[in-house]
């Protein structure tokens, strides 16, 4: 099998989960998403090598694709230094959307870029401090700063929709939900980045 | 902390961002995924020629060091160029790049050869004045001789050295994850210095499907 007879495989299976990501990663803009990700398969795509022999695929891969989200929107606030009249990205072509979620979406949109690529990876990706700490490369004390300070947002910004009761003291460093009702969890194998419930209808 | 000491907002926000993310249905189809494959072979290759040319080994950079030669001074003869290469994927290996004018001469899961132009395939189980590039163990190597010198290319160590044989040519090695060498032979019609021979061998790529010789 060639790299790109692999690639391609990996790729067919994987690219739906990159792409979730990404659209949380980017409060909703599906176009925005879309480039992150293709930016990611390109660089896995160069680096394949290593990607075949990562320990931790799954890790290498959510590494690639915060490193192209972050890349990205600094291209992106560059790029609206250079043009004040572009008009703002932010828009949500996603059809029909429940209400919630676009509420989730305009409160990620409030967050600073790596605020909300904490809470993704911990309350979306189940990662611990630790694992989120590697992912963005920081320290285990900046990831929790910023989740108490992206909660904190969240909860004023949401409201009802993270439903009663209100806990303000909820330490930063508590491991992430794993509600019983949740159809699939996030897996720790190479297949973590897909591993979202297959879609409802979003009719 | 067990599951029910989790804090409910975290519970709800987990729930918020989930019922998001399965709302976005992006099944990718064939043209997606070509796309994908394109963009990655293109970036590759120009992350090759990129890096070769910072060396002087690709083709481009060979014209520009001939017109530098002063007018009168008779060039040394060059050596060849590297080149992208545009032909259809061999077994068991990855190239990137190939020397101007040469093509895959025949590749099986256990070796690959590379011919000049006007190479007419004759004897194809010989190795004389073509590349040959193989994977083999240690053991297996040509042995290196004390002159062999050691190479760095792309932050990889290669050794290369002079073989013995009926016809001049380098050998040089690079040692793989597995524990396996990259063999590649380069015969003297090339005229690679050490260092452009090692350039060009780190750009051979081994996939699992590459058989490891035993002699």
């Amino acid at each position: 099998m060639t790299r790109d007879d692999e690639f391609r495989a990996w790729t067919q299976q994987h690219r739906q989960g990159l792409v979730r990501t990404a659209t949380l990663l980017t409060a909703g803009d599906g176009h925005t998403a879309e480039d992150v990700v293709q930016a990611t398969l390109t660089r896995l795509y160069v680096a394949w090598p290593q990607v075949r022999l990562a320990d931790d695929r799954s890790a290498y891969v959510r590494r690639a694709l915060v490193n192209a989200f972050t890349d990205e929107m600094r291209a992106r606030a560059r790029r609206r230094e250079d043009l004040r009249s572009e008009p703002p990205d932010g828009a949500v072509p996603l059809g029909a959307v429940d209400p919630d979620t676009l509420l989730l979406y305009d409160a990620l949109r409030e967050l600073p870029d790596r605020m909300r690529a904490t809470v993704v990876l911990r309350y979306f990706h189940d990662l611990s401090v630790q694992d989120t700490a590697r992912t963005l490369r920081c320290t285990q004390g900046t990831v929790k700063s910023q989740t108490a300070r992206a909660l904190d947002k969240l909860r004023d910004r949401l409201g009802p929709a993270l439903g009663p009761p209100v806990v303000r003291s909820l330490p930063a460093d508590a491991p992430p939900a794993r509600p019983a009702d949740r159809t699939t969890d996030h897996p720790t194998d190479g297949t973590a980045l897909a591993a979202v419930p297959a879609p409802r209808s979003v009719a | 902390m067990t599951r029910d000491d989790v804090p409910h907002d975290a519970t709800a926000l987990t729930d918020l961002l989930t019922r998001a993310a399965t709302a976005v249905a992006a099944v990718p189809g064939d043209e997606l995924l070509d796309d994908d494959v394109r963009r990655g072979r293109a970036a590759r290759r120009r992350r090759t020629l990129g890096r070769l040319a910072g060396v002087g080994v690709v083709a481009v950079l060979g014209v520009g060091l001939s017109l530098a030669l002063p007018r009168g001074t008779t060039a040394p003869a060059a050596a060849v160029p590297l080149v992208a290469f545009t032909g259809e994927d061999v077994t068991g290996f990855e190239l990137e790049v190939v020397p101007e004018g040469w093509r895959v001469l025949t590749s099986h899961a256990g070796d690959l050869v590379l011919a000049a132009h006007d190479d007419d395939g004759a004897r194809p189980g010989s190795f004389e004045g073509r590349i040959a590039i193989m994977l083999t163990e240690e053991q297996y190597l040509p042995g290196a001789p004390d002159d062999a010198v050691h190479v760095t290319a792309e932050g990889r160590d290669v050794l290369v050295f002079a073989t013995t044989g009926t016809s001049p040519s380098q050998g040089v090695s690079v040692a793989q994850p597995d524990g396996s060498y990259l063999y590649v032979q380069v015969p003297a019609e090339v005229r690679w210095s050490d260092q452009q021979a090692a350039e060009f061998a780190v750009t051979v790529g081994v996939t699992p499907e590459a058989v490891v010789g035993v002699g």
